[in-house]
């Protein structure tokens, strides 16, 4: 007979039981790699949206710097109690940049100072040149980034 | 004497699966399938954690942008209550408001007046951008209406535009310091 003549067609259909399992091994291992590979591609799409609220929220923070800059009365500038002091008195103050989606209120680390460029006596126009600067320090994750502003007034 | 099936029938061939094999095949199916659904559930949460964070990523710096531009080029400003007390010419205040007019020095020797606010009608909240006409009729645009609410303050000589998102976020714009 053809089946005890070929005992292993005769159980071929049996051989191919375990295939099944195998099939879903392989299919659920797939799928496995997949959620990874997605996970991963969404955590790093979520974290790069961190970066980017982080950059306008600064930014958005450096206008106010900019605006101030340029607003302040000259007199103000140069005053002992200046908001843009000589380097050597400068101090770091704690500043609110806004809130994050679900109300997080996001601080940094600004520090204002001025730089005196002194007039030349003997030059025609002798003026008397400032630069203001902002510095604004802020953490993304583990890293800490500085981001600054600076804005010419001259007298 | 009874005989077993395999001995009536030699040439039958076995083609079933034991419960065994079907149990656990099953069950595999059940494991993929629901791995599937908590792939789905994880990007679906991801995707709804992205459109919270579009408001700041998107649509508050091409606000910023065009705010910063129009106020920098301001000559002068003063901030209201709302776009009605602004019309109105009521007294203005220094924050909290919800309209500000600006005066802009044209060319011609001439100023031209603008106003921004905060429209809430229709259930739909909008930052709006309004044209005076002499004959006091008025056209307007939408800056957006991605906000859910936004405030004009005028301290320190420079004016600032504070405007809130749908999911609490909130960003201040600064400029006008012309």
């Amino acid at each position: 007979m053809r089946a005890n003549c070929q005992p292993w067609t005769r159980w071929g259909r049996k051989d191919q039981h375990g295939s099944l399992l195998m099939e879903v091994s392989l299919a659920l291992g797939l799928a496995v790699i997949v959620a990874l590979i997605i996970m991963r591609a969404s955590l790093l799409a979520i974290s790069g949206n961190q970066w980017t609220m982080m950059q306008t929220l600064t930014d958005a923070y450096m206008t106010r710097e900019t605006a101030l800059s340029n607003r302040t009365p000259l007199a103000d500038v140069i005053a002992d109690s200046s908001p843009w002091p000589d380097w050597a008195s400068r101090s770091e103050q704690n500043v609110t940049l806004g809130k994050m989606p679900g109300g997080r209120v996001v601080q940094a680390s600004l520090t204002r100072f001025r730089i005196n460029i002194p007039g030349d006596p003997d030059s025609e126009a002798n003026l008397n040149v400032f630069r203001l600067y902002s510095v604004l320090k802020y953490q993304i994750g583990e890293k800490e980034y500085v981001k600054s502003r600076s804005t010419l007034r001259m007298q | 004497m009874k005989s077993p099936p395999q001995q009536a029938f030699p040439d039958r061939v076995a083609t079933g699966f034991t419960l065994l094999e079907l149990s656990t095949a099953i069950s595999l199916m059940l494991v993929l399938a629901t791995a599937l659904v908590v792939i789905m559930q994880q990007h679906l949460t991801f995707m709804e954690m992205a459109q919270r964070q579009k408001f700041l990523t998107n649509d508050a710096p091409q606000i910023g942008s065009l705010l910063g531009r129009i106020f920098n080029q301001a000559d002068h400003y003063f901030v209201y209550a709302s776009h009605d007390s602004a019309i109105a010419g009521d007294a203005p205040m220094l924050s909290g408001g919800k309209a500000v007019r600006l005066f802009f020095y044209a060319t011609d020797q001439t100023t031209k007046e603008r106003l921004i606010a905060v429209d809430s009608s229709g259930g739909t909240t909008r930052l709006k951008f309004y044209t005076l006409h002499l004959d006091g009729s008025e056209t307007s645009w939408v800056v957006s209406d991605k906000i859910s609410d936004a405030t004009f303050s005028a301290s320190e000589g420079i004016l600032a535009a504070t405007l809130q998102g749908p999911n609490g976020e909130e960003i201040t714009y600064s400029g006008g310091a012309r």
